[in-house]
């Protein structure tokens, strides 16, 4: 099992995770890392694809104000959402412009995306006499105009955190695993992107037929293997972290150990096909999708990863029952 | 069936007369007439008076409420698709400010003063600029009217405050007509008041139908930009009123 235990754990391909954590690490739960950030939200288990061509929009390409609003509430926190489309009408811009004053008033940065470039982002700062969001992404630490920030493509979307609430840590892993196991079977909601992307284990049939025909456009397919390859290798490290820090006796204790020590081998391997992956098609320049050998080969680690994603889930899913009905301790039958 | 106020009566007699000149009136402004042009403008006003004055039943209100639509119309602007018709839209805000306007009991809640009971016959002058001398077919004509008659009722009305924030209103959207240029202009008012096809007003312009979409998009956006400006410039100003914080800066996120 050779998946990348020496990486940089600070960053990520996924930027709504990296935004999520970076706000939450303004708040009382500062200690939670980017990696906890990644599994709890079950941003490390997605996997969003576009049956046509492997688009680069695609991992992106989800109910922005739905995820992140779940993202939010799997560890622990209320949020505030604002999401009007473009061209914003005056009276909304106000309301988003508050929103995010506040927010920062508060102590806390306001996530918001497309700032710099199309990924998510933090304003962590307000200028009124200059007109000017202090705003960052992965691309750029920068300043944003007001009237720049107020019209925005098609929406003008922030999400705000409010209320940092006392979860368990039964709660955070309960409504983790409902999102990765939800997202896993293609039974999430997809609202106006339903039927254009296939999700979870099904993503992986699209993309080898995709591969299959020849369609795969290079730059799209690498970012997709960028980004996919990155979560995994957070969701086995997540799995193996919880089933180390899961240490009690009780069963609750002992199960979420099992279950999740079992999944953490399965995400190892297929971190560990994903690390092949990438050296064959590196971002941004591509490699060659279309190259039948190429191809066939990829189609063939894609396999591998699917076998191992499909068993890892199995183990999620028997976690994710038991963690709404647990199991007596003893059974004298 | 409809109860038609005053002052608009006679733009509307005789109801088959009224169609032909109409067909007139769009022949000519096809072959480039720009006072039948004015002409269509005019008409849409009235018809949208009409409807107020047979829901409201009270030719001032009537007034009120047409000129709140219009305002209401350009500031909705940035919504308006290419497809919409304007008259139809104008109508369905006319309707809805009428019945909002009935369900509060008219714009004097409770009490109706003493004027209103003297029929719609009243002679003194309600505004600087009379209806008679504006030109309907020029925004800045129809502009300059409602802003200077929302002046002139905020001395003398019951509410001066909220005459003031229309005649304000008013202003702020004839400065926003200015940040487009001429040609722009020119068809953004045709297709606003003319209700015209594109097609007509790219033969109007001696330009193509994508000519004129173009334009009215490039319109649309230089509006909302120009809308968003003003607003924002509005916002800061309230806050550094109300004496919330002028700026704050986290310190920046790492990575």
């Amino acid at each position: 099992m050779s998946y990348a235990l020496d990486r940089d754990w600070s960053k990520t391909w996924t930027s709504a995770a990296w935004a999520v954590h970076g706000a939450v690490s303004y708040t009382d739960k500062k200690h939670l890392t980017l990696t906890d950030v990644m599994g709890f939200t079950g941003h490390a288990f997605r996997m969003n694809i576009d049956p046509e061509i492997m688009s680069i929009a695609a991992p992106t390409m989800f109910p922005g104000g739905y995820i992140l609003r779940r993202n939010l509430c799997n560890l622990g926190f209320t949020s505030c959402l604002a999401d009007p489309m473009a061209p914003v009408p005056p009276d909304k811009v106000e309301k988003v412009m508050a929103l995010v004053q506040s927010s920062i008033d508060r102590g806390i940065p306001a996530i918001s995306f497309d700032l710099f470039i199309p990924e998510f982002g933090l304003l962590y700062g307000y200028d009124d006499d200059k007109q000017l969001f202090h705003g960052k992404d992965v691309s750029k630490d920068g300043t944003i105009p007001y009237s720049k920030f107020a019209d925005p493509k098609e929406l003008l979307f922030v999400t705000t955190i409010s209320d940092s609430l006392s979860h368990s840590k039964y709660e955070m892993l309960r409504m983790a695993l409902h999102m990765i196991v939800d997202h896993a079977r293609g039974k999430e909601w997809m609202h106006i992107f339903e039927g254009k992307f296939v999700q979870g284990l099904a993503g992986y049939e699209a993309w080898m037929n995709v591969l299959k025909e020849r369609r795969a456009d290079e730059h799209g397919h690498a970012f997709n293997v960028a980004v996919i390859g990155d979560a995994r290798d957070f969701a086995a490290r997540f799995l193996s972290e919880q089933a180390f820090r899961w240490d009690g006796g009780n069963v609750v204790e002992r199960t979420v150990r099992f279950r999740m020590g079992e999944a953490a081998k399965h995400y190892a391997e297929v971190s560990a096909a994903f690390v092949e992956l990438r050296d064959m098609f590196p971002f941004p320049q591509g490699g060659a999708p279309k190259d039948p050998d190429d191809a066939e080969r990829a189609i063939g680690l894609l396999r591998t990863a699917l076998a191992a994603e499909t068993k890892g889930v199995e183990q999620l899913e028997a976690l994710f029952h038991f963690m709404k009905e647990y199991y007596s301790e003893t059974w004298i039958n | 069936m409809e109860v038609l106020p005053q002052a608009a009566a006679p733009l509307l007699n005789g109801r088959e007369s009224m169609a032909e000149r109409e067909k007139e009136w769009v022949q000519r402004a096809r072959s480039g007439d720009r006072e039948a042009f004015a002409e269509l403008v005019r008409m849409h006003r009235a018809k949208a008076l009409g409807l107020a004055g047979s829901l409201t039943k009270d030719e001032y209100l009537a007034e009120d409420i047409v000129q709140e639509a219009l305002i209401r119309a350009f500031l909705h602007l940035g919504t308006l698709t290419d497809n919409s018709r304007f008259a139809a839209w104008l109508q369905r805000i006319v309707r809805n400010q009428a019945y909002m306007k009935l369900r509060r009991g008219g714009p004097y809640g409770n009490e109706r003063p003493f004027e209103s009971f003297a029929g719609g016959k009243q002679e003194q002058p309600r505004c600087v600029t009379d209806a008679e001398s504006v030109d309907w077919g020029d925004i800045d004509s129809i502009l300059f009217h409602l802003a200077s008659q929302a002046q002139e009722a905020s001395k003398n009305g019951s509410n001066p405050e909220q005459c003031l924030i229309r005649k304000e209103t008013l202003q702020g959207i004839h400065m926003l007509i200015r940040c487009l240029n001429k040609r722009e202009r020119d068809i953004f008012e045709a297709r606003f008041f003319g209700e015209l096809p594109p097609s007509e007003i790219a033969s109007l312009f001696g330009t193509t139908t994508a000519g004129v979409y173009n334009s009215l998009s490039r319109s649309r956006a230089k509006l909302q930009k120009e809308r968003i400006r003003i607003s924002i410039g509005l916002y800061v100003e309230r806050r550094a009123a109300l004496g919330l914080p002028r700026r704050k800066i986290l310190a920046p996120p790492p990575n």
